[in-house]
């Protein structure tokens, strides 16, 4: 699943370790979540949804 | 203790499962059997705290590791097991085992060693794979 959330992170200049602490998570679910490499829980999914205050679907895409 | 994080936990967990295993161990006797049993419960506790303080990443890397890495390492221990069964390997771990259980005030049943020694030997091939899929995961999750 592609993601735009290097994207929205860098517009607000955080770091992955910023977002995490947003997000309450580790660096590396940041990082591997960027990558496209895993893929978050949908509680997790709106968390993020809700941070960048943008609908799921704007932010998560299908292949 | 909240505020420590799920590394902190999982350290805390392993040093004192350690620390009260090995005087246990040390002790012998029925103190020695509930230090063992202390370390037992040990673990559990600080195990849970650190899977409740760990991220949803996190858990999805343990669960694929034990399911996958434990799957493959008892199947691993199982394959290795004639080599474990040649004397010049089996009787220096039986002899070890068998000092160890020495410290109770009865001697160990002849077959306890063995059991003993397949307990282990299943559980630690559990553990290698455990940790080779946990690595395998963080490496090709970055």
């Amino acid at each position: 699943m592609k993601n735009r959330i290097r994207t929205l992170r860098t517009e607000r200049g955080w770091t992955q370790a910023d977002l995490a602490a947003h997000l309450d998570v580790s660096r590396n679910s940041v990082n591997a979540i960027e990558n496209g490499k895993y893929d978050p829980s949908l509680p997790l999914a709106f968390k993020i949804s809700e941070l960048f205050g943008l609908p799921i679907e704007k932010i998560f895409q299908n292949d | 203790m909240n505020r420590l994080s799920a590394r902190s936990w999982r350290l805390l967990a392993a040093i004192g499962f350690w620390l009260l295993l090995g005087v246990a161990f040390a002790t012998g006797g029925t103190i020695g059997l509930l230090l063992g049993y202390a370390s037992a419960a040990w673990l559990a506790a600080f195990s849970l705290g650190a899977w409740r303080r760990q991220d949803e990443f996190e858990r999805a890397a343990q669960k694929f590791s034990w399911v996958f890495g434990g799957l493959f390492g008892l199947l691993g221990s199982l394959a290795l097991l004639p080599l474990i069964l040649q004397p010049d390997v089996l009787d220096p771990l039986l002899g070890l085992i068998e000092s160890a259980l020495g410290g109770s005030e009865r001697p160990p049943h002849p077959a306890a060693p063995a059991i003993v020694l397949g307990a282990i030997w299943i559980v630690l091939g559990q553990l290698v794979g455990f940790l080779v899929c946990w690595v395998g995961w963080h490496v090709t999750k970055q």
